[in-house]
């Protein structure tokens, strides 16, 4: 669906991205995350047709994005910065989206009323910046978008609106095979939402992962053997990361769970546990010698 | 395959004109109101001014007043009109493309389905609409108004004539405006930017021109002047005094048509993130740069070359460039620490070019001073005092000058004259280190302009123009001045017949005489005698252009000539002398009661003036019983006085006659250095 391929671009004498690639298929999440300055918002603005790369392929259906109005009709991009015209209304907003996207769906309109809960004649510029950013996704699940590309979407929403608005991306994506690309400076907060991960770092793509696969291919492990680590047991099972916390052993392993269990059940432990990893572990020791890197990334 | 209506929707959103009209309907509207007020309101106000006159029974020429007050106002001779026309279309396209200049707005609308060329045309329809929709009531309104009040007058063709001058320039200011707009990221840069490049094609040339005369010694620079007038700002202020024409009209729209294609062809490879950045393309930055840079070194150098030496000029190109660059390069890099070795490194190369340029042109490399058509190939040759008649079409005159014939251009065909003129050419040119010098020590009484055009028989035209002090090319003016061809373009009165003068009146100067002659033998002897004299005058006479009378003579085609009796035409003196009218053709001895001769205090001060006031006579008074004057009442002087005394502004005066007249009128004339009668200088002990 999403295609992007060895896209670099210079902004004077800054180079914000350089030979990026990633692609998001049909129906699926994609979480862009990476520090400020990474290049999250220029990547973002190059899918949403606003700049234009100097170099690579910027394409949404096997077709360039910049200046395509049918591939644009059928795409939303929330920035991080919402501009809304002023002394308008969230009615007026509504009606001049209408008129620019063919695919507006009035009902759908009014019924994504009853989530937000805000006046449709409310000014939008005296809402505060959440609620702005409310009426942003509104808007946008209103125009029945098959992309939506959202930059840092989720700042400013208290947690109970954040909640509600990743329920309505996922119901989008699951109802209506929407596809999604967001970005964020939080991994932690893409856990739940996203089926797939990159992480951008100075304008460069470092790591991009099937979050589906990550999980099922890593693991923590917790041993504890009754003379000791026996002698070989390192060397066997080439972990990932290995921490020695008393008696007990934590390792971190790549592979087959069922294969990784019978391993270490040949050196006859006395407990064995497989604790659940969270995404930031992951990609540390996914990205190995960067791994160190990562910690200042990404927070 | 494409229909027409699908091509408009492409070129149109309705969304963004509508939510574009919606924004911005409020300008439209205070638009409407202002030209109402400007317009059909003065209209209402000087027709109730009017009734009043009407009632008060002042209904002489009540229809030409009529159209006296009202056509003006169609002929954009209203203050607040004009401003509105100079500041509302670039407004509008300011505010229509705000959106460019501000990131948020930029990113939202570049994110929508809406591609660029569509939203250009787009908002360009929306200014149009805005804009002309108000012009187009205001106009219709008006002719309501003429036709309900039962307004005479004021043509049809007035107002359609104001409706087509109105679109015309709101849409070039506005477009203006939308082009800058593309090419700028700041709207107040695009607002500035804006009026500087609306005023560019006058200041650039004035400044261009001006320079070119400190350093092209011929350059003719009064012949651009008069033909550029094409910054849409100052012409629109002129429009009162100087309609439209045809073709101004087609290049106008001409340029329209270009600088709309100029925009997409920038909107199209324009940077969103350039937005902020004051020139939105980077490969226009150097143009900026230098551009801003020599348009201030131009600058600098005519404000300091009009009232100081060479060096200050030098002074003033150095000052001027070396701000415009720095100025620009700090608007571009949008930071104050610009003194760096890079920026010094650009400037260097400039000062390096135009003082390379600046000796070329000093040392006349491209021969321009010393260029000179060979004489082989002239056809003809134009020599007057400037381009004005030549240039400016005869077609274009008023209701006054219609009544005369109309005076030749000073064009010269004969060989004798082109090969003098060509010479008295070559002559300026062997003096040009001289002359150099001269033009900046203003001799004003001696000075004029010779303004040359050789038509060349391979079609060009070769123009220059001299400022000379004429009497130091005496002895080349003279054949020329002599000639008879010279005189058939200077004086009509060569180029009819006697036959074709019906009445003739002569109108002495100072005093209220006049002599009517309509008896046909009388006219035609006169006419005779006119013509003599106006064959015989010398060089000398002809710039001492000192007369008696002026002379009207009505031709048999009912259109006029008008021309000055001499002193020196002795012809028509005997004639006027044995029809027995001397007398009344001019100032007599009898009409003088004294005169008094002084020295010019002030040689600039100009020589000639009738003073008529009572304040004039107290001062002839007081300066008669200071005693610092010569009092001259015996007839035989002041009879020379008379003959000798000069109104000419060619010489200097030396000594300043006053006569006071029988009436109570004091006239004064001057004697220059070749006219001082014997017994002035013999009293002033000279």
């Amino acid at each position: 669906m999403i295609e992007i391929a060895y896209v670099s671009k210079r902004f004077a004498d800054l180079e914000a991205l350089r030979d990026v690639s990633l692609s998001v298929h049909k129906g699926s999440v994609y979480g862009l995350v990476g520090s400020n300055g990474a290049g999250k918002t220029t990547l973002l603005k190059l899918l949403a047709g606003i700049y234009w790369p100097d170099n690579g392929i910027v394409k949404i259906d096997e077709t360039p994005v910049f200046e395509n109005v049918a591939i644009k009709e059928r795409t939303v991009f929330i920035p991080d910065h919402i501009y809304y015209f002023g002394n308008y209304t969230i009615a007026d907003m509504a009606r001049f989206y209408q008129q620019i996207y063919p695919l507006w769906n009035e009902e759908r309109f009014s019924f994504l009323a009853q989530v937000f809960e805000i006046d449709v004649n409310r000014r939008v510029r005296t809402l505060s910046k959440g609620m702005q950013r409310q009426v942003a996704f509104w808007l946008a699940f209103a125009i029945m978008p098959d992309v939506m590309i959202l930059d840092e979407p989720l700042d400013g929403l208290d947690p109970v609106m954040r909640q509600k608005v990743k329920n309505l991306i996922v119901q989008e994506v699951a109802q209506r095979e929407m596809t999604v690309i967001i970005s964020s400076h939080n991994l932690f907060e893409m856990e739940d939402i996203c089926d797939y991960i990159g992480i951008l770092h100075e304008g460069r793509m470092l790591i991009q992962r099937d979050l589906d696969d990550l999980k099922a291919d890593v693991h923590k492990l917790q041993a504890a053997f009754a003379n000791g680590m026996p002698a070989e047991f390192l060397a066997t099972m080439e972990p990932l990361s290995y921490e020695q916390r008393g008696s007990i052993h934590i390792l971190i392993m790549r592979g087959n769970h069922q294969e990784i269990m019978n391993r270490l059940q040949s050196f006859k432990p006395l407990i064995v546990d497989i604790l659940p990893l969270t995404l930031e572990e992951i990609f540390i020791h996914e990205m190995g010698d960067k791994g160190y890197a990562i910690k200042n990334i990404i927070y | 395959m494409p229909s027409k209506t699908s091509f408009i929707k492409a070129g149109i959103n309705g969304g963004i004109l509508r939510n574009d009209i919606k924004s911005f309907g409020w300008l439209g509207a205070a638009y409407l109101l202002a030209l109402l007020l400007s317009f059909p309101l003065t209209i209402l106000m000087i027709y109730s001014q009017e009734q009043q006159r009407v009632n008060a029974n002042d209904l002489l020429n009540q229809g030409l007043q009529l159209a006296d007050h009202y056509l003006p106002l169609f002929q954009f001779n209203s203050e607040l009109q004009l401003i509105l026309f100079l500041t509302v279309p670039i407004l509008t396209g300011l505010l229509l493309f705000r959106y460019l200049q501000s990131r948020k707005a930029a990113d939202m609308i570049h994110s929508l389905p809406v591609r660029r060329e569509t939203l250009y045309n787009t908002h360009i329809l929306a200014g149009i609409i805005l804009l002309f929709v108000p012009i187009i009531i205001t106009a219709l309104t008006s002719w309501a108004l003429v036709l309900g009040l039962g307004i005479e007058g004021v043509p049809f063709k007035a107002m359609m004539m104001w409706l087509g001058v109105a679109l015309l320039f709101n849409l070039l200011l506005f477009i203006c405006t939308v082009a800058v707009g593309v090419l700028t990221g700041i709207s107040t840069v695009q607002g500035a930017l804006t009026y500087i490049l609306l005023l560019f094609p006058t200041g650039f040339m004035v400044l261009l021109l001006d320079n070119l005369n400190t350093w092209l010694f011929g350059f003719p620079s009064g012949f651009y002047e008069q033909s550029l007038n094409f910054s849409p700002l100052t012409r629109l202020v002129e429009i009162y005094s100087n309609p439209l024409s045809g073709t101004e009209v087609a290049v106008y729209l001409l340029i329209i048509a270009a600088i709309y294609l100029l925009g997409i062809w920038f909107y199209r490879r324009r940077r969103i993130e350039m937005t902020g950045n004051a020139i939105a393309f980077e490969a226009l930055h150097p143009v900026f740069k230098y551009g801003v840079a020599f348009c201030t070194m131009l600058l600098g150098g005519s404000y300091f070359s009009s009232q100081y030496s060479l060096g200050w000029t030098y002074f003033g190109y150095f000052l001027g460039a070396f701000l415009g660059y720095y100025l620009s390069v700090i608007l571009i890099n949008k930071t104050w620490q610009v003194f760096n070795r890079q920026v010094a490194r650009g400037f260097a190369a400039y000062v390096l070019i135009i003082v390379v340029a600046l000796v070329g042109l000093n040392y006349d490399v491209l021969g321009y001073e010393k260029r000179i058509p060979s004489l082989a190939n002239v056809e003809t040759v134009y020599m007057d005092y400037s381009f004005h008649r030549l240039i400016n079409d005869p077609e274009q005159q008023d209701y006054y000058s219609d009544q005369y014939r109309r005076t030749p251009k000073m064009i010269y065909m004969g060989p004798d004259n082109i090969g003098r003129i060509h010479q008295l050419h070559q002559a300026i040119i062997a003096n040009r280190a001289l002359e150099k010098k001269q033009n900046s020590t203003n001799n004003t009484y001696n000075n004029r302009y010779v303004c040359l055009a050789y038509q060349l028989k391979n079609g060009n035209v070769v123009y220059r123009s001299y400022y000379i002090p004429q009497d130091q090319y005496a002895a080349w003016f003279k054949p020329i001045y002599e000639s008879q061809e010279h005189k058939r373009l200077l004086y009509d009165i060569l180029n009819i017949a006697p036959e074709q003068a019906d009445f003739i009146q002569i109108n002495a100067n100072f005093v209220g005489r006049n002599v009517k002659i309509g008896s046909p033998a009388l006219v035609k002897e006169a006419v005779q005698a006119l013509q003599r004299d106006a064959q015989t005058r010398t060089y000398e006479e002809i710039t001492n252009d000192s007369s008696w009378a002026d002379i009207e003579i009505l031709l048999s085609s009912g259109k006029r000539i008008s021309l000055a009796w001499n002193k020196g035409d002795t012809v028509f003196e005997d004639y006027l002398r044995r029809i027995n009218q001397l007398n009344n053709s001019r100032i007599m001895v009898e009409d003088i009661t004294s005169a008094l001769v002084g020295k010019t205090a002030t040689p600039s001060t100009p020589a000639t003036r009738v003073i008529t006031t009572k304040e004039d006579g107290t001062q002839y008074r007081e300066m008669e019983e200071s005693g610092e004057y010569l009092k001259i009442t015996d007839p035989q002087q002041l009879e020379i006085c008379l003959k000798v005394s000069t109104f000419s502004y060619w010489q200097e005066p030396i000594y300043t006659i006053m006569f006071l007249l029988n009436n109570g009128n004091v006239v004064s004339g001057a004697f220059t250095s070749e006219t001082i009668p014997e017994f002035v200088k013999a009293h002033f002990g000279q």
